[in-house]
Parts: C-alpha cells; structure tokens; sequence
C-alpha cells in the first residue's frame, strides 16, 4: 500500500486528506490512479514529495512509501 | 546606565544556554527587511524587535481594516483607515525604542527591491499573495540575499530559508526550485477567499521570526534546502527536502530582466480573455443570464432571494451539462474563483459563454442587493 497525502488547498478538490492505493510502481503511475481518483486535481497546481523529499522526473515507488501532493500557499 | 537596561531587557535570552552576549550582539548589529506588515508580519515584527534586532525596514502599502483585527495583532479598532506600516512603527517602538524602523507605506516594487535589499542583512516575505512573492524571491537571489519565507492557507501554513550561503559561491534553493513557475490566477485562493484561522499566521509569523533569530546569532538548523508545512489541525509539522535540479528555474538572469519583468502578468495572464461583469452591467443585462453560485453551500450569504443555480467549484466538472449553450455569469465570494470557473468552463463546453461578476458576493452586499 502507498500512502497518499493531500495538503493545502487540495484537500478541498479531494475532500480527504489522506488515501491508500496499490499496484502502483513509479511515481507517474501513482499521478495517473490519483487524478482519476480526483479528476478536479487535472488542472490544479502541485508537487509531489516521495518520502519527504521533492521528486521532478518519474521514480520508482516501493511498498510502505508515503506520496505527498503538495501545492503553493499564498495567503499572509 | 544604558548596557545595565540592555542587561535587564534581554536577561532572559542572555542567560540562555548557546545564545548568550555573543548571540546578543550579533543581533543589535543585524538589520532585517520585512515586506508585509499583515497576519504574518505583525507577529514577527513583535518578535523580531523585543528580541533586540537592530534595524528594521518594514513596507506595506495597506491600511488597517477591520477584517484584519483577528490576526493581526498589532492593531486596534482605533487604527481603521490609517497606514499599517507607520502604526505598526508607533506600536513597535514603544515595546523598544533602541532598534532602529524604517518605513515604506508604498507597494514594494522591483525597484524597491533594487534599491534597497542590500541596505539589510537578510529578507522576510510576509506578503500574501503570489506576484509579490516572486518578485522578491526573484530580488533575493539576483542580490545574494537571504530570503526567510512564510505562507498560510485556512489550518496550514509552510517556513522556509530560501537563498542562504552554504558554500563559497553556492547558496540553497529558493522558491522556484519549488515552484518555477506561479499557478494560475485565481487557483490557490489567499485568505480573504478561503479564510485563515486568526492564529495560524502567528505560529507561522513566529516561526519565521524564529528562523531569522536562529540564522543571524548562527544557532540550531535552519529550513534550508526543506519547506516546513505546519497543519494548525493536527499539529503536525511535515518537512520536505527540496534539490536544485536546473540552474534555469524560471528566475530573470539579470538586473535588467527584472525589472522588466511583469509580475502581475506572471501571476495572472490566463485569465485575460475573460469577460468580467460588474454589477452595474449584470443589473442591466440579468435576463441575459444564468447566474451560477460556485461557492460551497457552507459559504454564507446564500443567494437565496435570486434566481440561481448553485453548483460548487468541486462539483462543476460532473454537471458542466446543466449549463450548455447558454450564457453563464458566475459568482463566489469575491471574485476570483468565478474567475478560474469561467476559464474551467471557457476550456471545456466552446457552445456556452462564461463570465464573472466582479467583486462577487461581496460586491452584492455593498450594494444591498443581497
């Protein structure tokens, strides 16, 4: 099982803050299951952490690893 | 007489293990720009200046309102109408009067940037909005400055360092590592549309007067290379680790290139093609309508006088078939998700025309049509 977790404003398109999902092999595959999960996530804006730490290319993505999708914060 | 009332002022942080005299010291001699004297900033001037920094720059354009009063804490009922950088001043130097303020009641611009950054040791965005906190990013690391970010939205809120030295001619990652490019106008919403519980700013304003506090005496870590995202509901703290991955990350390359940059552009050009409507107009042309809520039926006031639909920003994907061919105005709070609706729909239904009533619910309030 992945961990997915959702943070920000995001939480208002997914409506939870956390989700579990498996057969997922890389960090691409992960994108894909979670936006058809959430469709209202296609346009909105976000990074990806994999174990607390940003990825920007396709990783692989092991048992027992936690996502986070991560999107800017404005307010002050 | 003067260093026996220094004594006493900062006894509490003197006799702390690791800070200090040395600590101390570096801190009278440090000089820190805050851009920003709302939820964020008030809380961290408070801190920044009883903890004895020696000269403050504070710049903020606006003026307090009473909408401000749940957070930022500086001001008072009293002060409704008036420039919040120059009470903010009155207020900070009677807590201490032997640090330094300056102040600019001005939006700070690029040129601001330029002409002043190098004039402080180190940088805080406490701005609330994403044109503002690019071009400063932008600034810190054309100057080689150090940038101490902070953020909030509704429960959360995320710290960081940005831009500090780590090695002879390598300084850490700032925020276009993170995120290059700004996102769409309209899409992350600030405070006034989503809202912001009144503390949040200040665990985040304080944690960002701890950062400076730590970076200019030289104690503990600091968020470098990490962005801390603090969630008010749980209390949980999440760092993330963040890498450069492209020395090309969207920033201008030169003093020139910023300042021709258009940061409001930037920050908000795919929403030009979008007719906005005011209420004049719409009052004039209702018939021409459907009028479409978009807000979440928690939002209050509802439009329940009016003939609407209300369809939530979240649901409006699945029921784009209950607006076809036809001429759509949407609503929300204040404005700028009926703008991003507008643009959702603009995508993906050509046979309907979409607009957005400017100003919003709000704007219906001013107006006493609600």
């Amino acid at each position: 099982m992945v961990e997915i977790r959702f943070f920000g404003q995001l939480t208002d398109l997914t409506k939870t803050e956390k989700v579990l999902i498996e057969a997922v092999s890389d960090t691409d595959m992960v994108m894909n299951k979670i936006i058809e999960m959430y469709p209202e996530l296609k346009s909105a804006t976000f990074k990806l952490a994999l174990n607390n730490k940003l990825i920007i290319d396709n990783t692989a993505v092991d048992e027992n690893c936690v996502i986070a999708f991560m999107p800017p914060f404005s307010g002050g | 007489m003067k260093s026996i009332q220094s004594y006493e002022r900062y006894q509490r942080q003197l006799i702390l293990k690791g800070f200090g005299q040395d600590a101390q010291d570096k801190l009278t001699h440090a000089s820190v720009l805050v851009i920003g004297s709302g939820g964020l900033g008030c809380p961290l001037l408070q801190y920044l200046v009883a903890a004895g920094v020696g000269r403050i720059g504070i710049a903020d354009d606006d003026v307090v309102s009473l909408s401000n009063l749940h957070r930022q804490v500086l001001y008072t009922m009293e002060d409704i109408g008036k420039s919040k950088v120059e009470i903010a001043k009155k207020r900070l130097q009677l807590m201490n009067d032997s640090v330094e303020i300056s102040i600019w009641n001005e939006r700070w611009t690029q040129q601001h940037c330029v002409d002043h950054f190098n004039e402080y040791d180190l940088i805080v965005d406490a701005t609330d909005n994403f044109s503002s906190r690019y071009l400063i990013n932008d600034a810190a690391v054309l100057m080689g400055k150090t940038l101490v970010f902070g953020a909030v939205s509704q429960y959360e809120g995320q710290v960081a360092v940005f831009n500090h030295p780590i090695e002879v001619n390598k300084r850490s990652v700032n925020y276009r590592d993170y995120f290059p490019e700004p996102p769409k106008n309209g899409e992350v919403l600030n405070c006034s549309e989503a809202g912001v519980l009144g503390v949040l700013p200040g665990i985040i304003g304080t944690m960002q007067a701890t950062e400076v506090i730590k970076i200019l005496t030289g104690i503990g870590n600091s968020l470098i290379n990490k962005i801390l995202t603090y969630n008010g509901l749980s209390h949980e703290s999440y760092i993330i680790e963040l890498e450069r991955k492209s020395i090309l990350n969207g920033a201008p390359g030169s003093v020139e290139d910023f300042l021709n940059t258009n940061y409001d552009e930037m920050c908000g050009i795919s929403y030009f093609e979008i007719n906005e409507i005011d209420i004049h107009e719409w009052s004039v042309q209702k018939n021409n309508f459907i009028l479409v809520d978009i807000r979440e039926p928690h939002e209050l006031p509802r439009l329940s006088e009016m003939e609407h639909l209300a369809i939530p920003l979240s649901e409006l994907h699945i029921r784009l078939n209950e607006l076809s061919d036809s001429n759509v105005l949407f609503v929300c709070q204040s404005g700028r998700r009926s703008l991003q609706a507008a643009m959702m729909i603009k995508n993906e239904l050509e046979s309907s025309r979409a607009y957005s009533l400017k100003g919003g619910v709000e704007e219906l309030l001013k107006h006493k049509i609600i």
